[in-house]
């Protein structure tokens, strides 16, 4: 009878321990079964995204946190829309003053332009933001290049080469020099914020000719733009290659 | 059931359970760890590109073309982790109707099975406020779920180590804890089978049977002393009953032979004197024994009362007595007392002294003398009774207490003796908290001594 009962207690013994060793994981996959099978709703705010002015993506540019992306696949385009990106922002360069902007304006509309966008997702403060940068140029004079972020309209580099522009007077020539040039102090400084030294702007006769007499002929070289941290203002064509 | 299976029993389930439970809440609670983890890493991707999406569909002003997308799936790719294997841009046309359905700028998840791989697909429904966009994104679980599986197979393998550690354990313990028990058991039960005496040898068991041990050695030992007492006292007893029934029996023989013979014989005057002479003596002798086993008796069964009595005054009453015997046995005396009070009772003290000094008396030859003497000192007086009579072997000084005891039964018979008199005196001495002590050498003498305790102030 001892026997019988010593066996039997065993005989439990081994039942537990094989209910204990199996039936944890049996009932864990069970659920693990279930879960695979319901939907998760994911806890997601649309919209937290980082909105950045022209004078931060300036400063970001400087600072080297952002690089313009590569813009080997520029392409031609004359199409409207593409023209427009690239020649209307010229306008905004130059304070939107028509004596300036419009002939350069002209000038671009009338070059043979290569154009291209490229968007580009950037990291700021953890949230995601996308910057659209614009790449405009010409293989024909007036020789210009241009890069800027479309969505904050911030200028990174300007330069129009062999620009040719009539004057009355060596006056006027003067005046329309200087007014290029304070034009882009005040966009640089005043709009954007920056320090003298973090950005190049340059704007120079090259030429200066009387075809016909009361009339000035003046080839031009125009050039802007952000220097990032450890850049230092070269020749322009140098900085023409440099950029590209 | 034996009580070390129930112990063994009882301990391995308590072990089992508690492994068992700890290990699957361990187990439980970091496969949920996990799998949240990674759910909360997900989401955290999932919503970085949704937003980062959201940030490319910012900057153009129209629906975003499929090589957009495409350059965006891309640069969303780069910038995530590598909690997302898989990141697709769909338009609406080309998901399904379940999608369509779902919540605008939400998302949600559900668990896939692709091959062998568990993957989480997260759909969100993305309006750019031109058109409609689906993301999706799969996170591969598989890794998450392997995890899970080999923790499990982790606690299995534990389960079934501690199952037969525990077991051989505990049965090694139950073994240690109750082989020393049986030990005790085997010698009790040769001490119950008559064994007496029988000790048990057990180290290194413990604290707690080692005592049980030294107990149970304890009690044997008490057994066997008690048991050898027993044995003892059965065998005085045996000679009691041997030695009572002969002291009875020779006067009883005497009697009913000189009875017989008067009534059977016609026998002249001076025969049936002699005959009556005889009868009456034995009688006599018979009496006396009666009154000194009654005394014995009574001394072994009563407890006395003691007074402070002048040891001075109780020598003078003990000349009065002892004059008589001095006479009969032609020999002198001396009693030297000192005013010395002691605790003790009056009518046993004198018979106590009486009887001893009559064994001294019967011991010396005549023209001889005894001495009884008293010595004090701080807290007792010391009685001597000093004899140069013939005195007592040294193999009979440890019997000459017992009852019927007697050296020469020859010489003790003839003065009447049945050898109870040193009975009795040993008995008072005891109702004394005291006892005889006796010196004796052959031919020389016996000197037999006691103390009591001092009582009140000496003068």
């Amino acid at each position: 009878m001892n026997v019988l009962k010593n066996l039997v207690m065993i005989g439990l013994m081994l039942l537990l321990t094989g209910g204990i060793l199996l039936a944890p994981p049996i009932l864990s996959g069970q659920k693990e079964e279930q879960r695979l099978h319901t939907t998760v709703q994911l806890t997601h705010i649309v919209g937290s995204r980082s909105k950045l002015s022209a004078k931060q993506v300036a400063r970001l540019y400087c600072d080297r946190e952002i690089e313009v992306p590569s813009s080997l696949h520029m392409a031609d385009v004359r199409d409207q829309v593409g023209l427009q990106n690239v020649a209307d922002p010229g306008l905004l360069l130059f304070g939107g003053d028509p004596s300036i902007g419009a002939p350069l304006q002209k000038a671009i509309s009338e070059a043979c332009v290569s154009y291209c966008q490229v968007n580009s997702l950037i990291k700021i403060d953890n949230r995601p933001t996308a910057l659209n940068f614009v790449f405009g140029s010409s293989k024909e004079n007036p020789y210009f290049n241009v890069v800027y972020e479309e969505k904050t309209k911030t200028f990174l580099h300007f330069l129009c080469e062999d620009f040719t522009q009539d004057f009355e007077s060596k006056e006027d020539m003067e005046s329309y020099l200087e007014h290029i040039r304070s034009s882009m102090r005040n966009y640089y400084e005043g709009q954007l914020g920056l320090d003298p030294s973090a950005y190049h702007s340059h704007a120079e006769i090259l030429a200066v000719t009387e075809d016909m007499p009361g009339v000035y002929t003046v080839r031009m070289h125009i050039g802007c733009g952000l220097l990032q941290e450890g850049e230092s203002v070269f020749y322009v064509e140098e900085i023409g290659e440099k950029i590209y | 059931m034996k009580l070390s299976f129930k112990f063994f029993c009882i301990a391995y389930l308590a072990v089992l359970l508690s492994t068992g439970l700890a290990g699957s809440y361990i187990v439980y609670t970091i496969n949920h760890m996990l799998w949240d983890a990674q759910i909360e890493r997900v989401n955290a991707a999932v919503a970085y590109a949704a937003d980062s999406f959201m940030a490319f569909a910012d900057i153009s002003d129209r629906e975003i073309s499929a090589s957009q997308r495409a350059d965006a799936t891309r640069q969303i790719k780069h910038m995530l982790d590598d909690v997302i294997s898989d990141l697709d841009i769909l338009p609406s046309e080309a998901v399904s109707a379940k999608h369509l359905a779902m919540q605008e700028n939400a998302c949600a998840a559900t668990y896939i099975k692709n091959d062998q791989r568990l993957l989480m697909e997260s759909v969100c429904k993305l309006n750019t406020g031109s058109a409609e966009y689906y993301l999706f994104l799969y996170s591969d679980f598989t890794k998450i779920q392997q995890q899970h599986d080999t923790l499990w197979n982790t606690y299995g393998l534990v389960v079934i180590c501690v199952s037969i550690g525990s077991g051989l354990l505990l049965f090694a313990l139950t073994k240690r804890v109750t082989t020393p028990l049986r030990k005790l058991a085997t010698v009790a039960d040769e001490i119950a089978l008559g064994n007496y005496g029988k000790t048990v040898k057990l180290t290194h068991a413990g604290h707690e049977i080692t005592a049980l041990s030294s107990s149970v050695n304890s009690m044997s030992h008490a057994i066997a002393q008690k048991i050898h007492e027993i044995q003892d006292e059965l065998e005085k007893r045996d000679l009691f009953v041997a030695d009572f029934t002969h002291e009875m029996k020779t006067p009883m023989t005497a009697i009913i032979g000189y009875a017989q013979l008067l009534r059977s014989y016609d026998l002249d005057k001076s025969e049936k004197d002699q005959a009556s002479e005889a009868i009456c003596n034995e009688a006599k002798r018979l009496e006396k024994l009666s009154l000194q086993l009654l005394e014995l008796y009574v001394y072994r069964n009563e407890s006395i009362q003691t007074e402070n009595l002048d040891l001075f005054e109780v020598g003078e009453q003990l000349h009065s007595t002892l004059r008589f015997l001095s006479e009969k046995y032609r020999v002198d005396y001396h009693i030297d007392f000192h005013h010395a009070t002691v605790s003790a009772n009056r009518e046993m003290l004198l018979t106590l002294l009486y009887n001893l000094a009559d064994n001294a008396f019967k011991a010396s030859r005549p023209q001889t003398s005894i001495r009884i003497y008293s010595q004090t000192d701080a807290t007792s007086v010391t009685i001597h009774i000093e004899d140069h009579g013939i005195g007592i072997a040294k193999e009979h000084l440890k019997w000459i207490t017992e009852p019927f005891y007697r050296e020469d039964k020859s010489r003790s018979r003839e003065s009447g003796g049945a050898g109870l008199g040193l009975a009795l005196c040993k008995e008072i001495a005891i109702l004394h908290a005291t006892q005889l002590h006796f010196e004796s050498e052959k031919e020389k003498g016996t000197t037999v001594s006691f103390s009591l305790k001092k009582g009140g102030v000496e003068k």
